[in-house]
């Protein structure tokens, strides 16, 4: 009965993984701008994780746990490489469709340029929150600051945020704003 | 108005729309977005921030590790291998203290996840999903919106790409949709005979609001109605389409 228990737990760990590997992805593309970099983080982070598997005992912390292992990698490679992130010179799409001429590409550039200029204690929270999906207390637990600190940052950094896309706002929210004109 | 604003603070509001708040806070939140007009506009506004923020990283997928292109196999790289071989280090070690042995997964737990994306680049490629906006009933305007939704269809056809374009109207925009005021009716119908791919939706809440003014609003066939042209956009963007606004 103990092996089909460890099955069970094992498959459970295969699916938590499968599920949380294109979140961590999606976060620390937001943080780099770089695919083959976001790339190699996320497989550091799972590599990572295995070796310290052992640390982990409740699977219910594992999403901050992880997220708090790619924060590390992160924060390593950017000590090692401080001069390589520069949004002005990552390609921000790699594939020319029509959908290239007619704008939705620039939205998304517009978006991530503007993730990309907040301030890093930011930018982490607010993609930690959006694009990893967790809540206030696991971000505050794997940037280790304060609840209130985090809940500030996350308000300025949406300000900041729509300040930075205002013109992207639909008609209901702004009255004049348009996400885009075509003439 | 003002000075309500400073009751509901931006923390809280941006903790509501994150589901942060327990059943009574809430409560007492929604209670104030139900009776404050620029509370409401301040969370809309809010909402549209995080819906962008999702919506511009939604089709950043982890590469799939088949992929030729990298410098080799990717279960073969030097951090990955490494990893192999502790996983059997481990595996021996966990069994050998009879624990709960992480390691067996190990070569699984990349594969899964790699069929997995698979899977999403799948959804993703499969059909171009595509809803375009109309708010207007400026004849230049109205003709660049149809052009190019006919451009668009036209050009992932002759791609071979399948695809679906939902043209949604509300405001100014309904009157190409209503068959006393449009004055596009042929090319319509010329579109929806031509390109099945490409659907006319109208707002309700327009047509509610034209209503109480006592216009009579009649549309043309095969024009769907939907509650809200705002909501239907933003549900199409979690859901992963292209947004156009003309």
């Amino acid at each position: 009965m103990d092996l089909f228990r460890r099955m069970r737990q094992q498959r459970e760990v295969n699916q938590r993984l499968e599920e949380i590997r294109p979140r961590l992805y999606r976060v620390a593309y937001s943080w780099c701008h770089d695919p083959h970099l976001a790339d190699d983080l996320v497989q550091q982070t799972l590599v990572k994780a295995l070796q310290n598997s052992g640390q982990l005992r409740d699977a219910k912390v594992m999403d901050a746990w992880m997220f708090r292992i790619l924060t590390n990698c992160w924060n390593d490679h950017f000590r090692r490489q401080r001069d390589t992130v520069d949004i002005d010179d990552v390609p921000q799409w790699h594939e020319r469709t029509p959908e290239v001429e007619h704008g939705r590409d620039q939205i998304v550039a517009r978006v991530r340029q503007a993730i990309a200029a907040l301030p890093d204690h930011h930018r982490y929270v607010i993609t930690l929150v959006d694009l990893g999906g967790l809540s206030y207390n696991e971000v505050a637990e794997v940037l280790d600051i304060p609840l209130g600190t985090l809940m500030s940052r996350v308000s300025r950094a949406r300000r900041s945020l729509k300040e930075s896309l205002l013109d992207l706002q639909p008609e209901t929210a702004r009255h004049t704003a348009q996400i885009r004109r075509i003439k | 108005m003002n000075d309500k604003r400073d009751d509901l603070s931006d923390e809280l509001l941006n903790a509501y729309l994150d589901d942060e708040l327990d059943a009574d806070e809430r409560g007492a939140v929604l209670e104030r977005l139900l009776s404050n007009r620029e509370i409401a506009e301040r969370a809309c506004e809010l909402r549209r921030v995080k819906d962008l923020t999702q919506h511009a990283y939604l089709a950043v997928v982890p590469p799939s590790h088949q992929d030729k292109r990298r410098a080799g196999p990717w279960y073969l790289s030097g951090a990955l291998a490494a990893s192999l071989i502790l996983a059997c280090g481990m595996l021996i070690g966990w069994f050998a203290h009879g624990r709960l042995a992480p390691a067996e997964p190990m070569a699984s737990i990349f594969a899964p996840a790699a069929s997995g994306i698979a899977r999403l680049a799948a959804q993703h490629g499969d059909v171009r999903r595509i809803i375009l906006h109309l708010s207007s009933n400026q004849p230049e305007e109205v003709d660049a919106a149809l052009d190019e939704a006919e451009d668009l269809v036209s050009t992932y056809q002759r791609m071979r790409q399948k695809v679906k374009l939902e043209f949604i109207a509300n405001s100014d925009g309904l009157d190409i949709l209503r068959s006393d005021t449009s004055t596009h009716r042929a090319r319509i119908e010329a579109l929806l005979k031509k390109y099945p791919e490409i659907s006319f939706l109208a707002c309700r809440q327009t047509i509610n609001h034209l209503k109480e003014k006592g216009v009579k609003v009649k549309l043309l066939p095969h024009t769907e109605v939907v509650p809200s042209a705002l909501g239907q956009i933003i549900e199409r963007l979690q859901e992963g389409w292209i947004y156009i606004k003309v």
